[in-house]
């Protein structure tokens, strides 16, 4: 019950219609160029990811998708990058839409305007650059408070120390944004892998892809490389990166149930399929219900991001998503390893490609339970009155 | 009476109005009740609410009903539940109307319906016997055809507030030699009728709230029959489903998690680790259920008929339910086992009353297996 106005009947059902097309043409471009055995063959490459499928996509207009079309972008709102981004994930695409085009684009349309800033935007919509945000700090803190990275004036430029961890992507990014404090706030700083003062690890995900881990020392960078913004800003973009990151967690719990029920359905034991035994049925209808509650929540949150509510909300929203969709997504993995049985421990059946990629995605930006906690911190228990 | 066609309100305007008229006129003192009201104490808030013409929202105007359509309907549910408004002993209204006017004779419906209206007549529900619950199907009580009578034998039970009706609407099998299916008729009857035995069930927090009714050569006249013989069963089903969102709703798991939030207040819980991490996963739960309730609220309010799905509303609901009651007594600690209000920092708590009336939830309106069963035969497809 808000007391909001009802957006016009006829540009919702518009805006649902456009939705529904994208999402036919993601479904059908997954179908015809993302198959599995791509997602299989890429595990462990270097870059992880195809950068030219990454620029097929971007030529797609699914790298800008969010960003106004000044930069390039096509000004679409989180719904339609939704249905892209489960299209891509229900095929374990390993290209880095959410890391990129939700998390680095939302930052840096957010900093103030500079001519750095507006060429990475311009370049990120294409797909000729990708970027990637290095926020967190070696303890992994979801808060902005304590930024990886300290930035002090040296001459015309500036010169970091820190050390900032799960980096993604961890192979293939062409550019760093590097969050460090400074003295009038914060500012990512753009920096190109290689520089002289920057090194890089990559740490190994159970996917295949990988975390970059960077370290800054007397790393000297030009006075343009400081793209500033405020901290709530970058809060902003890390609340739709999380919500993203639920989207795709969802689209890995739809296919891993789907899969189960299939086997379900087919395996033969004791004479009949093990479908119809009701302790495995019952566990099917929780599966069903983990994925409904994830859906119900997920939905509430793009819709949240869409209507663009005041920052609590939005904040709280994101880390109920995530911490569903987490939750949920890992114990969906658990059932339909089980309900499958041995053949769901071999790396040649393909669930254990989705048990992967939840292993990776879960815990980034933070896993359930830090999220729990987080939405506790943001909305205490109160005292409330009766009626 | 002047009719008003509340339908063409807008949802802020019907809402405010009957929110106004519950605040003026549903007694303070019956607000959020612990346990199910007794007809004595509801019987003038029935009656006030029959005067505005209100007590039956879902039935037709002609019938004396305010003929909501499903999304009013659910404005004025939830209104009810907002304000904290007790159930009165509703059957007459919930399951008795509907099935009258959907199957019903004429002379039924002029009979029955405006005694339910005036609370002249108050309803029993007798479907669950000793040995059909779950498996209702297998119910055994027997009407036996003499002349323009039917003999009436078995037993009912868990029939709710049997003590305060006057009337009784039973399945009983009309066709012992039919396929269990086949063979079940709706029969009404007054529970004065000679051969009509009440005894009352003393229940887990020691309230009389269900009976157990013993029927014994009871004489039910032969035109008590609703809808056609020996073919109800798939009416019966329907109006259990009819059940199925209203039971499903979070308003049972809101109240109890807002209890747990003052009790861990009160207690000094909020830097408890433990607790919090606990706390937090029932609150998430609760409000993601929410969220899912929403979904299907959304489909009432566009017209849309509810799938075999909404059984899951009812599983998420109750188990939380449960569990945040079954917190809240282990929060309590030591004084867990008291008894009514406990006394905690000049705050006055009743977790027992949560804990006990938690326990059927997952039980009646068939139970969470059934619902889980549902579930995968309807909506996965699994096999039997």
């Amino acid at each position: 019950m808000t007391d909001k106005p009802t957006p016009d009947a006829a540009a919702l059902a518009e805006r649902d219609d456009q939705v529904r097309l994208l999402r036919d043409s993601v479904i059908a471009f997954a179908a015809g160029r993302l198959p599995l055995m791509r997602a299989r063959k890429l595990r462990k490459a270097q870059p992880e990811f195809d950068p030219a499928m990454f620029a097929e996509l971007a030529g797609q207009g699914w790298a800008g998708l969010l960003l106004p079309e000044e930069f390039g972008g096509f000004g679409l709102g989180f719904a339609e990058a939704r249905v892209v981004i489960e299209g891509l994930s229900a095929q374990l695409a390993p290209e880095p839409l959410v890391p990129v085009a939700v998390l680095a684009a939302g930052a840096l349309r957010r900093c103030a305007k500079s001519a750095r800033r507006d060429e990475l935007l311009g370049a990120l919509a294409e797909g000729t650059s990708v970027p990637a945000v290095a926020w967190q700090n070696v303890a992994g803190s979801l808060e902005l408070e304590q930024p990886p990275f300290t930035a002090v004036r040296a001459g015309e430029g500036w010169t970091l120390e820190g050390e900032a961890r799960f980096v993604r992507p961890g192979s293939g990014a062409t550019v760093y944004l590097l969050l460090a404090s400074t003295p009038e706030g914060v500012a990512l700083f753009a920096v190109e892998p290689g520089s002289s003062g920057l090194e890089m690890k990559t740490e190994a995900q159970a996917d295949g892809t990988s975390l970059a881990r960077l370290r800054a020392t007397q790393l000297r960078v030009s006075a343009a490389a400081a793209l500033t913004l405020k901290r709530e800003d970058l809060a902003a973009a890390l609340d739709e990166a999380l919500v993203m990151n639920a989207v795709e967690l969802l689209a890995l719990i739809v296919r891993m149930r789907a899969m189960t029920l299939d086997y379900l359905k087919t395996r033969m034991q004791f004479g009949k399929a093990i479908g119809s035994f009701q302790s495995l049925q019952h566990r099917s209808a929780d599966m069903l219900i983990q994925e409904e509650l994830t859906r119900a929540v997920v939905g509430q949150a793009v819709a949240a991001l869409d209507d663009d509510v005041p920052q609590h909300t939005r904040t709280s929203m994101a880390s109920r998503a995530k911490a569903r969709a987490g939750e949920a997504a890992m114990s969906t993995a658990r059932e339909a390893i089980q309900l499958h049985g041995g053949i769901a421990v071999t790396d040649e059946y393909d669930l254990s490609l989705y048990v992967n990629r939840v292993l990776s995605l879960a815990p980034w930006l933070g896993n359930a339970q830090a999220h729990r906690r987080r939405y506790v911190r943001l909305n205490p228990p109160v005292a409330a009155s009766e009626g | 009476m002047q009719k008003t066609d509340w339908n063409t309100l807008s949802d802020e305007d019907f809402r405010s109005q009957v929110r106004a008229f519950f605040h003026a006129n549903y007694p303070e003192h019956l607000r959020y009740p612990k346990t199910r009201l007794r007809w004595v104490q509801v019987k003038d808030w029935y009656l006030t609410l029959s005067k505005q013409g209100w007590l039956a929202p879902a039935w037709p105007q002609k019938y004396g009903g305010m003929g909501l359509t499903p999304p009013k309907l659910l404005i004025f549910m939830e209104e009810l539940e907002l304000h904290g408004i007790g159930r009165a002993p509703d059957m007459g209204i919930v399951m008795v109307g509907p099935l009258l006017i959907q199957h019903g004779t004429e002379e039924q419906k002029a009979y029955y319906l405006p005694k339910i209206l005036s609370g002249e007549h108050v309803w029993c529900q007798g479907d669950s016997e000793p040995n059909a619950g779950s498996d209702l199907a297998s119910l055994r009580t027997e009407a036996v055809l003499d002349g323009d009578h039917f003999i009436v034998n078995g037993q009912k039970t868990w029939t709710s507030l049997a003590q305060d009706a006057t009337h009784i609407f039973m399945l009983v099998r009309t066709d012992k030699k039919a396929k269990k299916q086949e063979g079940i008729s709706f029969l009404l009857a007054e529970t004065s009728t000679p051969g009509v035995e009440l005894r009352p069930i003393r229940n887990l927090a020691g309230h009389e709230e269900f009976c157990e009714t013993f029927l014994r050569d009871v004489r039910v006249p032969a035109a008590n029959i609703v809808g056609e013989l020996n073919r109800c069963w798939t009416i019966a089903k329907a109006l259990l489903s009819f059940e199925r969102i209203g039971i499903g709703g979070p308003k049972q798991s809101q109240y109890a998690m807002a209890r747990l939030e003052e009790l861990a207040l009160q207690l000094g819980l909020t830097e408890d680790q433990g607790f919090m991490d606990t706390y937090a996963r029932y609150k998430l739960d609760v409000l993601d259920h929410a969220a899912l309730y929403e979904r299907f609220v959304d489909q009432v309010r566009r017209g849309e008929t509810l799938g075999s799905d909404v059984s899951m509303l009812k599983i998420v609901g109750t188990e939380n339910y449960q569990k945040i009651s079954q917190l809240l007594v282990e929060t309590a600690g030591s004084a867990g086992g008291l008894v009514g209000d406990v006394d905690i920092g000049g705050e006055s708590f009743d977790w027992l009353t949560s804990y006990y009336n938690a326990r059927p939830a997952t039980i009646y309106g068939g139970s969470n297996e059934i619902q889980r069963n549902i579930l995968s035969s309807q909506v996965l497809g699994l096999p039997s």
